[in-house]
């Protein structure tokens, strides 16, 4: 191996100074060669030398032909963000070249990386000074993935001269998760902003008709009714109702991954559910104008995200979402509980809901006046017990019937539990609780 | 080897075949000209195991032993030294010896561009095509007639490595073309 590594984090992974070696191949043709020519000379054998000549040519030819440049080879990604599923690449270029056959790029296979080709391998023949290899990397599940050392070389003609192979470090790379499909029609329970989706209660600026009403000082000219106006007699304009928004409060609880994982379009354990239901959650919110902050509960790496709308918050979000680690917390602290949710708020909880500390913390904002709705991402999926003992599988059984005791005492507490079905998932529960709050405002 | 069975792209495998052959063909030739028969320990079943390995370790010292054995086993069994058997003895060795140094350098599991088995196998063919130049002038030399085979294989060596020659200027051009459009 001739040269040596240089990785930035921010830009491509170089590799430089290198230089040509002679491989085995080009020794033997020397050696043969040699050997040939003093047969030849000693036993006075002209045939050994017509036998070894095509040896010789080939290593006179390889020395003549060899490579003259000083090579050195870069390594960067195709997409800076990717999400699982999605394609990404390598792309090598190798300089300093001249002289060079053909170049070759091979990509070592890291955990939740397909590449492409399968082997991971492209050869390039050089034409010039410079050559260029793109090798797939599509990344199958998220969180923060490597994308795998690239070993690139070059090799002169006859296969005589190398350079390489040169290690180029691979890079770490956040992997985002892809959402999975999700609508609702159901209005937000409680609407408190200045602007948005959802119909308020009261009147106001909006795009939803109310009534017609007659004209008061302050009503703007182009809300007036004429046909009404010209029938009575009276100045009558038409009223709406206020377009308000709603704080969904996402809460991803990150406690536990059970289950096992084959990526996207494969098995899923239940975090890689939760993170891409949580996604397909925040998409749908923050596309729709409402504001929505998250909350990842772990252990290892909590974190939080201020409220926000829009396609960049949106990003943020599964940025967060993206670095979720599992781990079971230490210790909860109930006066941080409700910490930056205030009245109004719709507190979605996506979990599996086998931690009764989750449950816990559902019950205590149930409580204290909040709307809380919990996504049950374990129900109705079948966890690989397969190579689990009886034991095991008894045990699993208790605490599931644990567990529906304590998702119905969370029940009682007035939290809302759905399972996770995608599309339609909270639409009978958010239009329960609409009617709910309509009928407690009257 | 365990490697080379289970990722082995189809060129790969090709190319070891193409060591094998060679090497058997070479084998074969000195089974001939020894008149020693297929199932000679030293002119045969050596030989043969030789170009065996080689194909499956083209990266190792075997190679170099194989060839080293093939010179000396051809020098002791040959007693014409101006045979023109040594013209397609000294074609197969050289099929053994670029084969190696392909597979030597190729990673297993990728595929060869056509490109390269073009521009490898007309560098060949110049190179043999030389050898037999060279040989045609040592029989000159020493009074001996060339036999009309000689001339095929020369010209059907230069006419491989034209075309090769060829192949590779026009793709060169072209790449000129397209990254100047």
């Amino acid at each position: 191996m001739s040269g040596t590594v240089e990785s930035d984090p921010e830009g491509p992974s170089t590799a430089s100074s290198g230089r040509w070696l002679l491989t085995h191949a080009h020794l033997r043709a020397v050696l043969i060669a040699t050997l040939g020519i003093f047969i030849a000379l000693v036993a006075a054998r002209p045939d050994a030398l017509i036998l070894v000549a095509p040896l010789a040519l080939a290593a006179a030819w390889a020395v003549l032909a060899r490579p003259a440049g000083k090579p050195w080879a870069t390594a960067r990604l195709a997409r800076q963000r990717t999400a699982e599923g999605e394609h990404n690449e390598v792309i090598v270029q190798g300089h300093g070249l001249q002289g060079a056959d053909l170049a070759v790029a091979s990509l070592a296979p890291t955990a939740w990386m397909q590449r492409r080709p399968h082997h991971g391998s492209q050869v390039h023949i050089v034409e010039g000074s410079d050559a260029q290899l793109t090798v797939g990397a599509d990344p199958l599940r998220w969180g923060n993935r490597s994308y795998g050392t690239t070993l690139v070389g070059a090799v002169g003609p006859w296969g005589a001269h190398c350079w390489g192979p040169v290690p180029l470090t691979g890079r770490q790379q956040k992997v985002l998760p892809a959402a999975e499909h999700f609508d609702t029609s159901a209005p937000a329970p409680h609407p408190r902003g200045l602007v948005g989706h959802h119909r308020s209660t009261r009147p106001g600026q909006g795009s939803e008709f109310a009534s017609i009403r007659h004209f008061q000082w302050g009503d703007r000219l182009k809300n007036i009714h004429w046909p009404r106006s010209l029938r009575t007699g009276e100045l009558h304009v038409t009223s709406s109702y206020a377009d308000q928004d709603t704080h969904v409060a996402l809460i991803l609880d990150a406690q536990n991954d059970l289950g096992s994982s084959e990526g996207t379009g494969g098995i899923s354990s239940t975090l890689d559910s939760s993170v891409r239901a949580a996604a397909a959650i925040g998409e749908h919110f923050t596309h729709q104008g409402d504001r929505v902050s998250l909350q990842v509960i772990s252990g290892a790496m909590p974190q939080r995200l201020n409220p926000g709308t829009g396609p960049k918050h949106y990003r943020r979000l599964l940025d967060v979402l993206a670095a979720a680690v599992p781990a079971p917390e230490r210790r909860i602290e109930p006066e941080k509980i409700r910490l930056g949710l205030r009245a109004g708020t719709l507190v979605v909880i996506v979990s599996a809901l086998v931690s009764e500390a989750i449950l816990t913390r559902a019950a205590a904002l149930a409580r204290s006046g909040m709307t809380v709705l919990a996504v049950d991402v374990l129900s109705g999926t079948d966890p690989q017990l397969k190579e689990a003992d009886a034991y095991d599988q008894l045990a699993w059984r208790l605490r599931m019937l644990e567990r529906e005791r304590e998702i119905r005492r969370a029940v009682q507490a007035g939290v809302a539990v759905v399972d996770w079905r995608g599309p339609g998932t909270m639409d009978t529960v958010l239009r329960m609780l609409s009617r709910r709050g309509r009928a407690g405002a009257r | 080897m365990r490697q080379l069975i289970r990722h082995g792209s189809a060129a790969q495998l090709l190319l070891r075949g193409l060591i094998a052959l060679s090497g058997l063909s070479f084998t074969a030739l000195l089974a001939l000209v020894s008149e020693r028969g297929i199932t000679d320990f030293w002119t045969a079943l050596v030989p043969a195991a030789g170009s065996l390995a080689a194909a499956l370790w083209p990266r190792d010292l075997v190679p170099l032993s194989m060839l080293a054995y093939a010179v000396i086993a051809w020098v002791s069994v040959n007693d014409d030294a101006r045979s023109f058997w040594t013209l397609p003895a000294a074609a197969f060795l050289l099929i053994l010896h670029t084969g190696c140094a392909a597979a030597a350098v190729l990673p297993v599991a990728a595929p060869v561009p056509t490109q390269l088995w073009i521009r490898w196998a007309g560098r060949a063919a110049a190179v043999f095509a030389v050898t037999v130049v060279a040989w045609m002038l040592a029989r000159v030399v020493s009074g001996v007639l060339i036999p009309g085979a000689a001339f095929i294989l020369l010209a059907a060596a230069l006419l491989a490595a034209a075309a090769a020659l060829a192949h590779t200027r026009w793709v060169r051009i072209r790449v000129v073309q397209v990254s100047a459009s």
